[in-house]
């Protein structure tokens, strides 16, 4: 089984969003409570002139060694055998330890008012019923069907890519056993999937 | 390992584009036109868009769509869509929201029984279009005016972009409309200079995008001029934050040093340009020496021949300078002997003259321009003469300055000095261009005259837009309304335009009777607007307020999606299918795309029953004028379409059989079957399967079909012209203004150069997640995008060093005032070290007014506050940054 991971390369981004719109309508995610599975900051550093602004999608990082699963209660966060991070919408509490624990910010409470406005905007295909904590999926469901995640598939710049790390021939496993591409906060030993090329 | 229960969680954990059905069609929400695929699927036995993606066929956008794109389909679930007639309510005013539902008779009757009681001649009504009239109804929409005779079609791209911006390349490459004619070469350059761009390309082109990631991971050099840190300057290696409106300066001190440094591709200027031309002085101006014909069309040109060291004759139209009139080979020289006589006048080539009106433009007399080092801009000249391929970007959006055609044909120079026109790394045709120009060709060797819709480039608006300025061309004998205002202005001592194509010039005193043509009023009394919301989009907002208000207005026709601000001032609204509901009435070439390809949209989703698509809408009206067999016959007579097959299918959609929509789509099926030979059925099923049928790829066109190379340009002398010859032809006619210097000038932006401390000079620029459309910043999810970058996308950017004096944190409402016009509008600021500090920037993205455009209105402001009507005088291109402001807390 392949063991996916992302590649995110931060010199083409230009922060158009246009991961963030296509994740929104891929999963249904409540945009109307300006939450998103994947965002991208805009990050300005240094004085005129020599100002530098820097566009960094950020996502769940569907660690090897996840924080989040360890940490909840009722094992609704669990690894599928790709070894993408799900929650269980159905056993999750909501008790939010999840969100405290994952150091990447990547999660965030799908609330009452998120499901009565999703049933409001999708109707009968609305995707999420009832409160649960909410990530990204790596579009699992996309994978399973051969097609690349909707932000990656969308992505204008290319500044997303997804393969086989264990594939050595891959663009992700070049990327990351050349340390062209590296891991954020390697120090928390959480392993990320997601590299970032800058 | 995960269990079994897991593995059920998961299959169930199902996403919005399982099961759908893809259906292709083309984005509509700017004019990159990307290729697209609609994912539907049965939502309570509804047939519902849940999923759009970028088509993977496409050699344009390679499968790839930026947030408008994605988020497109909400716009079909708006809550404000209009999804019946409505007519304004007896005794409400234009502006207010107080309309009743109608059917489509009682609107058609309602319209016709309005004109007549103001009695609207055909002259005093003008149709007003959006970019989507442009490209997606041009056969239609022309057509229609022509056959019914309104001489009058104010188009919403042209003054702040078409002509405002690409006219000045178009001087130099004999192009008309850069965005679909044009797509850069990014991926395969190896440095990238762009000036008064971001909306081209980072915020957001997505077939420009996808090139210009390409060449940024294989690591090109990437310079960017930019008042501001844009999405685009902040990929830059070097952002130059350049003084605003002096790009031109820039790019004549790289003409400068390249010239002089020998930095250009000699051959290239010697075989394709006009540098090798032998000119003279006359009265002050370079003039070439050339024959011309009757229509003052240049029939031949003088070189000295290195070679033979005799002068010799070329022709007048050609893509070549090697081989004479007489079919000799020659070496054109570049520079000749000084002292050198022909028929007692001392003759020098267009390059000696170049060279010589370069002088003063040194790197340090633009470091004075545009405040950017000397040293830098030499350096950058030289790398750039030195990398080879070096690109400037082609650009987009126009407008900002009088001296915007200027700069644009400065950096089109700089282009043609690497003689990077169709080849690796440079500026690559579209397939369709090389289609039209090749054909065109063909017809002028056969002596066969080409469809005004079929011309290439330049010729077309020549054409097209000439049809409007001539009274002689309309049965009332009247030209458009902005042509007579020209001719009155100029009568009058004042400045005109030249070339009004499809401009609002004069239209306010066309309004108010004070246009006077052939000594009586040139009134126009009604308005037909199509996709158009110029409330927003023009300038200023309280022009178009003032115009549409106008008791003189007899009746103002909205044909829109979702009510627009502007809509609000109609007296009629008919409700239009959007793009992924209706089909499309005809195929069209895949936008910029370098391959020959064509595409069309299929129905996604079953359109509201009481929607109608613009093709139906503008053949009601056709009927309605009595004009019906005129508009078929004008639609075969400039295009490409069959009258019969016209007449046939129309025939069946008047008898009620089909849709005037599928009508046209029909007849545009079976021409294009005819063209790459297959059935209308086969051509369906594979434009259906694949979105897009590649007909032949840039590389095989690139052997046979490059410009310069192999195909003469639309400019008048066919060839790249570095001296502009309809610049040349403007002075001869209208005397000399520096607007239509035909060889190398600057001037300066007019804004105060003496500013007080809380003055700042204007810029505005384009958000990522809005674009230049009706009324789309009503999507939810691109409002919410917006919304969570507040501060960047909607702020005033105004530099700390000045924010701190005048106490402006971030957040704060501001007032900005245009110490111009006295115009103002409160803005939230937005503190930033990515702006010069005697330089603020808005985004020209928001402020929407109309209430029911519930996600919309109320956010952010508006662009057109604040900007006042001042034009320049080719194209009445708006100077829509010519100005400084005061910002107070």
């Amino acid at each position: 089984m392949a063991r996916y991971g992302m590649v995110i390369d931060l010199r083409s981004c230009v922060g158009c969003q246009a991961c963030s719109a296509a994740c929104a309508l891929e999963n249904q995610t409540p945009y109307w409570s300006d939450k998103w599975r994947t965002k991208v900051m805009d990050i300005e550093k240094g004085k005129y002139p020599n100002t530098s602004r820097y566009f960094v999608p950020t996502i769940c990082m569907h660690c090897d060694e996840p924080a989040c699963m360890t940490v909840c209660p009722s094992k609704a966060t669990f690894k599928n055998d790709e070894g993408f991070v799900l929650v269980n919408y159905d056993t999750c509490l909501g008790c939010k330890a999840c969100m405290a624990a994952c150091p990447y910010n990547a999660r965030y409470v799908y609330d009452k008012n998120d499901v009565r406005k999703a049933q409001e905007v999708y109707g009968d295909s609305a995707q999420h019923s009832h409160v649960h904590i909410d990530k990204c999926t790596f579009c699992q469901d996309r994978i399973a069907r051969g097609m690349e995640p909707a932000c990656v598939a969308t992505c204008p710049t290319l500044s997303r890519v997804v393969g086989d790390l264990d594939d050595p021939n891959s663009e992700v496993a070049k990327a990351v056993s050349t340390g062209l591409a590296k891991p954020l906060r390697p120090d928390l030993d959480t392993n990320p999937r997601v590299f970032y090329i800058y | 390992m995960s269990t079994i229960k897991e593995r059920q969680v998961a299959a169930r954990q199902q996403t919005s584009s399982r099961d759908v059905e893809w259906v292709p069609s083309i984005c509509n929400f700017c004019s990159t036109v990307c290729n697209v695929r609609v994912g539907v699927k049965n939502v309570n036995g509804k047939k519902t868009a849940v999923k759009i993606e970028g088509n993977p066929n496409s050699p344009l956008n390679r499968g790839k769509t930026c947030a408008r794109g994605q988020a497109g389909l909400r716009q079909t679930y708006d809550e404000a869509r209009l999804t019946t007639p409505l007519i304004r309510v007896e005794g409400s005013k234009r502006g207010e929201w107080n309309f009743r539902p109608a059917t489509w008779d009682e609107a058609f009757g309602y319209v016709m029984q309005k004109l007549q009681e103001h009695q609207v001649q055909p002259w005093e009504m003008s149709m007003v279009g959006g970019w989507t009239s442009c490209v997606f109804y041009m056969p239609l929409a022309l057509s229609f005016v022509f056959s019914t005779g309104i001489p009058n079609i104010v188009a919403s791209p042209m003054q702040q972009c078409v002509a405002a911006g690409h006219l000045g390349n178009d001087m130099v490459t004999g192009n008309f409309n850069f965005h679909d004619e044009v797509l850069a070469d990014f991926e395969n350059a190896n440095y990238i200079l762009f000036s008064m761009t971001n909306s081209g390309v980072a915020a957001a082109s997505t077939s420009r995008l996808v090139r210009f990631a390409e060449a940024k991971k294989r690591g090109a050099k990437v310079v960017v001029l930019d008042p501001r840190e844009s999405e685009l300057a902040a990929k830059a290696d070097e952002w130059l934050p350049i003084k605003p409106g002096t790009d031109s300066a820039f790019f004549l001190a790289m003409i400068h040093v390249m010239l002089r440094k020998g930095l250009y591709d000699k051959e290239f200027m010697i075989n394709h340009t006009n540098m090798p031309f032998l000119a003279v002085e006359h009265q002050g101006m370079v003039v070439p020496m050339m024959e011309t014909n009757e229509q003052g069309y240049p029939t031949a040109f003088y070189v000295l021949d290195e070679i033979s060291g005799e002068v010799r004759k070329l022709p007048g139209y050609s893509n070549k300078n090697t081989v004479d009139v007489d079919g000799k080979n020659l070496k054109p020289a570049l520079e000749i002997l000084k002292g050198f006589e022909m028929n007692g006048q001392k003759p020098k080539t267009i390059f000696q003259y170049m060279m010589e009106q370069s002088a003063k433009f040194t790197p340090a007399w633009a470091a004075e321009e545009t405040g950017i080092a000397a040293a830098t801009i030499e350096r950058i000249a030289t790398e750039f003469g030195q990398t080879r391929p070096a690109m400037v970007d082609p650009g987009w959006h126009g407008a900002r300055y009088d001296n915007i055609l200027n700069t644009r044909r400065l950096q089109s120079i700089v282009q043609a000095l690497v003689g990077g026109f169709d080849v690796p790394g440079g500026w690559l045709m579209s397939g369709e261009y090389r289609e039209k120009l090749m054909h065109f060709m063909q017809n002028m060797q056969k002596g066969e005259e080409t469809k005004v819709l079929n011309l290439p480039g330049m010729h077309f608006p020549l054409a097209a837009a000439g049809k409007f300025f001539d009274p002689s061309q309309w049965p009332h004998g009247r030209p458009s309304f902005a042509m007579a205002h020209s001719m009155a202005e100029k009568a009058a001592g004042r400045p005109g335009v030249i070339f009004p194509a499809f401009s609002d010039f004069g239209l306010e005193e066309a309004v108010e009777g004070k246009l006077m043509f052939k000594g009586e009023p040139y009134r126009i009394k009604a308005l037909l607007m199509n996709a158009a919301n110029p409330v927003r989009h023009f300038y200023p907002e309280s022009r178009w307020k003032k115009i549409l208000t106008h008791p003189n207005m007899g009746l103002v026709v909205a044909i829109d999606i979702v009510p627009s601000d502007t809509a609000a001032y109609a007296d009629v609204i008919l409700p239009n299918q959007n793009y992924i509901e209706r089909e499309e009435p005809f195929i069209y070439g895949a936008g910029p795309s370098t391959d020959l390809a064509i595409t069309t949209r299929f129905s996604a989703v079953d359109p509201h029953p009481e929607t109608k698509g613009t093709a139906d809408i503008l053949f009601s009206f056709a009927m309605g004028f009595g004009a019906l067999d005129k508009y078929m016959e004008t639609i075969a007579s400039i295009s490409s379409y069959d009258l019969k097959d016209i007449q046939e299918e129309v025939g069946k959609a008047v008898k009620g059989e089909q849709t005037f929509t599928k009508a046209m789509r029909n007849v545009s099926f079976k021409y294009y079957a005819k063209e790459v030979g297959m059935t209308p059925e086969k051509l369906e099923q594979t434009l259906r399967e694949q979105g897009v049928l590649v007909i032949e790829k840039a590389e095989e066109l690139l052997e046979h079909a490059a410009i310069a190379r192999h195909l003469p340009v639309p400019t008048p002398s066919g060839r790249i012209e570095i001296y502009s010859l309809m610049f040349a032809n403007f002075v001869m006619q209208e005397g000399y203004k520096v607007n239509w210097d035909p060889g190398l000038v600057y001037f300066p932006p007019k804004v105060n150069q003496e500013r007080k401390p809380d003055e700042f000079y204007f810029t505005y620029g384009k958000t990522p997640t809005v674009s230049y459309a009706s009324t789309n910043s009503n999507n939810p999810i691109l409002m919410a995008l917006s919304k969570n970058k507040e501060d960047e996308l909607m702020g005033l950017w105004i530099n700390p060093q000045k924010a701190t004096m005048l106490n402006i944190k971030t957040g704060d409402t501001v007032t900005v005032e245009n110490l111009q016009s006295g115009q103002k509008a409160q803005i939230k600021a937005f503190v930033t070290d990515m702006v010069r500090p005697d330089t603020v920037f808005m985004s020209s993205s928001f402020g929407t007014e109309n209430p029911l455009l519930k996600n919309s209105a109320g956010v952010g402001t508006a662009l057109n506050k604040l900007v006042p009507y001042q034009v320049e005088p080719i194209v009445s291109a708006f100077r829509s940054q010519e100005f400084t402001v005061r910002v107070t807390k």
